[in-house]
Parts: structure tokens; sequence; C-alpha cells
């Protein structure tokens, strides 16, 4: 990734607090959390069935309400942290994103005509926060990627190691699990900044081309630069996944990283449709993401549903109640499998607002997968 | 499949704007500065920290010192004045109305 500007003392004293505090926060209040849930329940009798009758049980107690508030409160005070940290180096930065290599391995294709959609930009009138709490979201500040790589990696638990720059080994896990064939075209579908994208590449190198699509053309921007900077040729193009403009069975695998939970039940149909339309017959569509509620103990799924309100996360429980599985039959699609994915990763957080312990490993780690039926 | 549970505090209010964890989005302002005052604090913790190194490394003993002058009764007094005027400025939000 291109360097970003060294954090002043406070700077970096203020990103080690809000890593400290949220460590705390997962390992003495939520663990909290779930110590006194097991108590309660114990007591009662009977353990709860439903996440909603958890819910009953975890969300009155004053360790829930302060965990919350602690989770909400440093999530937006460390995407303050991170943009106050360039603030002084603006115009320097803005050089380094207008400076486009002069030889690119891949290409940056922008559409400054593409119409954005209004759940992604209206969600202030709405009465919504910013996706993730970023303010102004991924899309009107052009210091979003840079934002993105420092926030994003203090929300990981590793400013100091980067982000996109290294992406986590589960990325590589997932990129790499794609049943044995031969896959020249490959498209990551709503790519933000590239981190899966640049997996796929990694994972076959030998793939006539790498796609990556997004509505947001200061994150493919950034994408595009990191992805030149490894050395990796991969075409980052501004495109709507509803409607990509891309002919008929124009891949051969179809990928996507935390993509499905951030879209409508109705926008989600008309991307699993497009990308049926976009596989050729035989080809693979496979995504990473949460898994449903009900793969989840009733407890921990309502402290994973935290992320809707508490994160701006305006779809989460329309789609992790949903069945999803149906949805890629119903489009289609055969073979159709979800389940954890098989790898672990020493010191992951997760990522899961309220449901990260650090000892519990599925939370986005969840792979839908499912085939085009071959002509 | 799972209906979306209840998450929000008992008497929230349906007219504020933006995610708030306790009945009263106040306590959650609040609660944001309680979270901000303990980064301050830590800043300027590390950052003494990191001067009182820095001085050492120079053959200055200043740790040492702190603790001998924190006793010295002369200073006493005017720490005294000076703890009073802080706490007069910090206080006066709450001391103003009498």
């Amino acid at each position: 990734m291109p360097e970003l500007p060294a954090p002043t003392q406070e700077q970096a004293a203020h990103f080690d607090y809000l890593e400290g505090l949220r460590g705390y926060n997962y390992t003495v209040h939520v663990k909290g959390i779930l110590d006194a849930y097991e108590r309660a329940a114990a007591a009662g009798g009977s353990a709860p069935a439903t996440m909603a009758e958890a819910g009953e049980i975890i969300a009155p107690s004053p360790l829930y309400r302060f965990a919350a508030a602690t989770q909400h409160q440093a999530q937006k005070m460390g995407w303050a942290a991170a943009r106050r940290s360039l603030e002084g180096h603006t115009n320097r930065l803005a050089e380094v994103l207008d400076r486009m290599p002069v030889e690119p391995l891949g290409r940056l294709v922008l559409d400054p005509a593409l119409e954005l959609p209004e759940y992604y930009t209206e969600r202030d009138s709405e009465g919504l926060d910013d996706i993730h709490l970023v303010p102004g979201g991924y899309w009107g500040d052009p210091l979003v990627g840079p934002v993105y790589e420092r926030g994003g990696a203090l929300y990981r638990m590793a400013w100091r190691t980067g982000y996109t720059g290294s992406p986590p080994g589960a990325l590589m896990a997932f990129a790499a699990g794609a049943p044995a064939g031969e896959y020249r075209r490959i498209l990551d579908l709503g790519c933000s900044f590239g981190g899966l994208t640049m997996a796929l590449r990694e994972a076959y190198p030998d793939a006539e081309e790498v796609v990556g699509i997004d509505i947001s053309s200061a994150a493919l921007r950034w994408a595009h630069l990191t992805a030149e900077e490894r050395g990796l040729a991969i075409a980052f193009e501004q495109r709507d996944a509803t409607d990509t403009g891309y002919p008929d069975g124009s891949f051969d695998l179809i990928a996507g990283f935390l993509l499905l939970h951030e879209l409508s039940a109705e926008t989600l149909d008309a991307v699993m449709a497009e990308a049926h339309r976009l596989l050729r017959p035989g080809g693979h569509l496979r995504f990473l993401d949460m898994p449903p509620y009900e793969a989840l103990p009733p407890e921990r799924a309502f402290l994973q549903s935290f992320d809707c309100e508490g994160n701006g996360e305006a779809f989460w429980d329309e789609f992790l109640s949903r069945d999803f599985k149906a949805v890629l039959s119903g489009c289609g699609f055969v073979h159709v499998s979800d389940g954890p994915l098989d790898y672990d990763e020493p010191g992951y957080w997760g990522t899961a607002a309220l449901l990260r312990t650090g000892e519990f490993r599925i939370e986005n780690r969840w792979v839908n997968a499912a085939d085009k039926p071959a002509a | 499949m799972s209906s979306p549970p209840d998450r929000s505090p008992a008497a929230a209010d349906p007219t504020s704007r933006g995610y708030h964890a306790f009945e009263d989005p106040v306590h959650d302002r609040l609660f944001g500065v309680i979270l901000t005052l303990g980064a301050e604090v830590w800043s300027l913790r590390d950052r003494l920290n990191l001067l009182e190194s820095a001085l050492a490394d120079q053959g200055i003993a200043v740790s040492a010192l702190i603790e001998e002058l924190a006793l010295d009764p002369e200073r006493a007094h005017a720490t005294a004045a000076d703890r009073d005027a802080f706490l007069a400025r910090f206080l006066r939000a709450i001391s103003a109305d009498g």
C-alpha cells in the first residue's frame, strides 16, 4: 500500500488506547456478559432457545449497555483518530492518490456518471448511521482509502502492522479454496479496498484477468494503488454489481468478501441474478461473510446482532435472518452449500463487533458457495 | 429463520438520531466524554513516561527527583494552591449555580 504518514506520539498513544479499550471490552466486558448469561440461563432451568430469548436476559444488564456503548464510541473515536492523523498531510496524500503508475500492471476504470444507490449515500436522511460509522461513508471522502487503511487496522487491533497491505490469512485460504478447476477470468464483487481481489490474484497467478468492481471510486483508487505497489495485475472498475454491463458468461469464478450483509434483500436478489448471468456454465460462486444467526448459539447470535444499530449495518438483521441458500437456489445455482471456513488464525479478533472474544472463530468466516449448472 | 431481537434500551427515545446504548442518549454522550478523556490521560501518561526515559538516557535521573519533590514540604503549599485553582475550574459547571 502507499506509505501513510507516521502518526505523532499523541496520535499513536490514542491508537494504542483504542486498541486497549477494545481489547478490555472484549476480554472483560463481553466475557462477563457471557458468564452472567450462563449463570442466568442455568438458574432459569432451561436454556433460551432463540436469540430473542437470550436478548431478554442480556440486553437489560448494565454490563451489556456499557459494553455496547464502549464498542460504539470506540468505533467512532477510531475513525476520527485515523482521520485526524492524516489531516496535516492532505495535500501530500492527494498527490499520492492522483499519481497513477506510469506503466501499470493492472488498470483503474472509473465511471463518474455512475449513479450511486440512495441506500449508500442518503443514510443520514433515513436517520441511519453511516456504514461502520465511517463519517461520510465510503464514497464521500476522497481520503477514505488512507482513513480506512489506518482505521480498519485499528479495528483489526493491528494498527502498527497495517490492513490491506497484509491481508488476513483467512482471505488467502478462502480465495484459494475454490474447487479445483481452470479459472481464467475471476471477478470480485463489491471489492472495496481490494483485499480479496489481491488474495484472488495471488491464489490464481495464471488467471488471464482478475477484476474487482465496486461503486466507490475512492475505494477503487486506493485498491489500485495498493495492488500496483504489491506488483499485482488487477483491473479495478467502478460498476454496480446489480447491473455490471459485462457480457453473459464473462467469468469462471465470482467471489465476494463481506458484501452480502451490506445489501438489502432486494439489492441482494438483483446481485445474485447478475452473478448468475455473468458466470459461464459450470462456473463457481463463493462468498465469505457472516454466519446466519441460526448457525450460532442464541447468546452469540444476540451479541452478533449488535452491529445492526451499533455499527451502522442497516441490512445486517435482514441478511443474517434470511435463508441465503434458498436465494441462490432460486437464482438457478446448484451444489449450494454453506459452512465455516476451515481456517484458524492465532491472534485474530474477528469482525462482528461484540462477538470478538478472541476465542470464537466463525463470525466472519462463513462460506456460501454454489455452481452454475454446466450447459 | 431467527427473528431480530429487541436490543433497544427500555425507555429509548425513538426520536433521537443514531445509536445509543443507554435509555437517555445524554448518558451516551457523557460516556463518550469519559472515554475521550481516558484517551487524553493515556496520551499524557505515555508522553511523560517517554520524557522521563529520554532524560534518563541523557543521564538525568528525573524520575527520582520527581519523587523527592513530591514530598518536599516547601512545595506543598504552592502545589495545594495550584490544585485548588484546578478544582475550581474543573468543577465550575457544577458549582456555578450555588
